[in-house]
């Protein structure tokens, strides 16, 4: 009994998962069976890399040069963009070389791919906590207002946008948006490739209809972050929505491109999942603030 | 839908957990992303026609909100939580995104 | 000797927690309202004003004044 056939045995999960059972041949995009040729297990262990230093001294940068541009000492502002400067190459670069141990070089057997799987789903977790304490603070501030803006919400003088108007007319682009990707995960299952970039297309076309959108309420809305109470809470919590919406989209442009590329297959397609994840969380979450924030708080 | 998908995520790792504690009998023995190709094929299409349902209310709903156009508020007496300014900003006396309300409108 | 009487607002079921900052807003309200409605002569109005005198910080009731006279007091009145 080889040693491959031991694993199948004790973990019939490998085998399982993929449908099939093992498979040999070097095929650039599609998923190893559990392991590679040139080893023995199914792990993926890495290469020396600098970008987690590379990572670590970027956000230094950014968060000292934050502090000092925020108290307005010399050289903050160059220090925080070159600390943002850091970040988005180490970004850039790290992702570039988990696309190509995963897509080129097969490392990311299934797994492998349980780490990402994980990770994401606990990104996205923290993610929600996240977005919950601004909600939290809404809620906080809205349900016993203060004396300072006389007990009230919403306090006098603050021009509520009309829920009905674009709040309302947004709120139906983003699930629109979750259809499409669903409708592009089924593509991608039937192997339909051309459907696929197509449906991601629409996913993305409604995602940035759905920011322009943000961005025209926020043009015309009559307060702004500093007006009181209301201000703050409505804007952080809108506008770290609007933040994620922006990063979902990233997420989904960067799938569109490897699906055109053909990087995405039926039994390989961890990074499209994750992002379909992170958009369905992004989708659903912006019904909260619609109804709590922008319909009940309005009122 | 997010429901659906999360699980089909959580669901690999049960079946890890199930295979390694019942062995091979006892485990599900079949397990791909999906039942069949021809259920995709068709989940594709149904998809695919919710999303342009999705579009044409989008559509509908944007001509008719944009038609209605948008009025403009009075500017508010100043109470004392009003445009709050604790020191000035890094870049000046306006907020990033504050609208001039002298220029225009 | 005479007895001087002390005494504040009676305890409000509104307003059950130690912190009684509400009960004095509330009761400020309570009597520009009152005040509003029957007129400044009325003494319907004086336990109100007692309330708030009693539970209110001098320097709120200076400021509330003051906002009052500028249009800028956040209450509803």
């Amino acid at each position: 009994m080889s040693l491959a056939c031991q694993i199948e045995g004790k973990f019939p999960f490998f085998t399982t998962l993929g449908g099939g059972g093992l498979k040999g041949g070097l095929h650039t995009t599609g998923a190893k069976w559990f392991m590679i040729e040139s080893q023995r297990h199914s792990y993926h262990l890495v290469d020396p890399s600098p970008w987690p230093i590379s990572g670590s001294l970027g956000a230094l940068a950014t968060t000292v040069g934050g502090v000092m541009y925020m108290h307005s000492f010399q050289g903050g502002a160059t220090l925080l963009s070159l600390g943002l400067i850091f970040i988005l190459y180490t970004m850039l670069v790290w992702w570039r070389d988990v696309l190509r141990e995963s897509t080129l070089e097969g490392h990311h057997t299934k797994a492998v791919q349980l780490g990402p799987r994980y990770g994401s789903i606990l990104f996205i977790v923290s993610e929600v906590m996240f977005l919950f304490a601004f909600f939290w603070a809404s809620s906080h501030s809205s349900l016993a207002p203060t004396v300072e803006i006389g007990g009230i919400w919403p306090p006098k003088g603050i021009g509520v946008l009309d829920p009905w108007e674009i709040p309302f007319l947004n709120t139906p682009i983003l699930p629109s948006s979750g259809a499409a990707v669903t409708w592009a995960h089924h593509a991608i299952l039937a192997k339909k490739e051309k459907r696929a970039v197509l449906a991601l297309v629409a996913t993305v076309s409604l995602a940035l209809v759905s920011t322009g959108f943000q961005g025209m309420e926020y043009y015309q809305a009559p307060s702004n972050i500093s007006d009181s109470i209301y201000g703050s809470t409505f804007f952080l919590a809108t506008g770290f929505h609007g933040f994620h919406v922006i990063i979902g989209t990233l997420f989904l442009i960067i799938c569109g491109i490897r699906q055109y590329l053909g990087h995405l297959t039926k039994e390989h397609h961890v990074g499209f999942e994750a992002a379909a994840w992170y958009w369905h969380f992004v989708d659903v979450v912006r019904l909260f603030p619609f109804v709590s924030i922008y319909w009940w708080g309005g009122i | 839908m997010a429901a659906s998908m999360a699980r089909s995520g959580l669901r690999s790792a049960s079946l890890l957990l199930r295979g390694g504690a019942k062995g091979r009998a006892g485990a599900p023995t079949k397990r791909s992303f999906s039942a069949s190709a021809h259920d995709d094929a068709y989940e594709t299409a149904k998809w695919e026609k919710i999303t342009y349902a999705g579009i044409v209310t989008c559509t509908t709903l944007a001509i008719y909100n944009l038609s209605k156009g948008h009025h403009h508020g009075e500017e508010p007496p100043a109470y004392p939580y009003l445009h709050i300014r604790n020191k000035e900003f890094p870049w000046g006396p306006n907020s990033l995104f504050e609208k001039k309300h002298h220029a225009d409108h | 000797m005479a007895e001087i009487e002390l005494k504040t607002a009676p305890a409000d079921f509104r307003f059950p927690t130690t912190n009684q900052t509400r009960h004095c807003f509330t009761r400020y309200i309570e009597y520009h309202k009152c005040v509003a409605a029957k007129g400044e002569e009325t003494p319907d109005c004086h336990k109100f004003a007692k309330y708030y005198r009693s539970l209110c910080p001098g320097e709120w009731v200076e400021k509330w004044n003051e906002q009052r006279a500028n249009g800028t007091f956040p209450g509803p009145l």
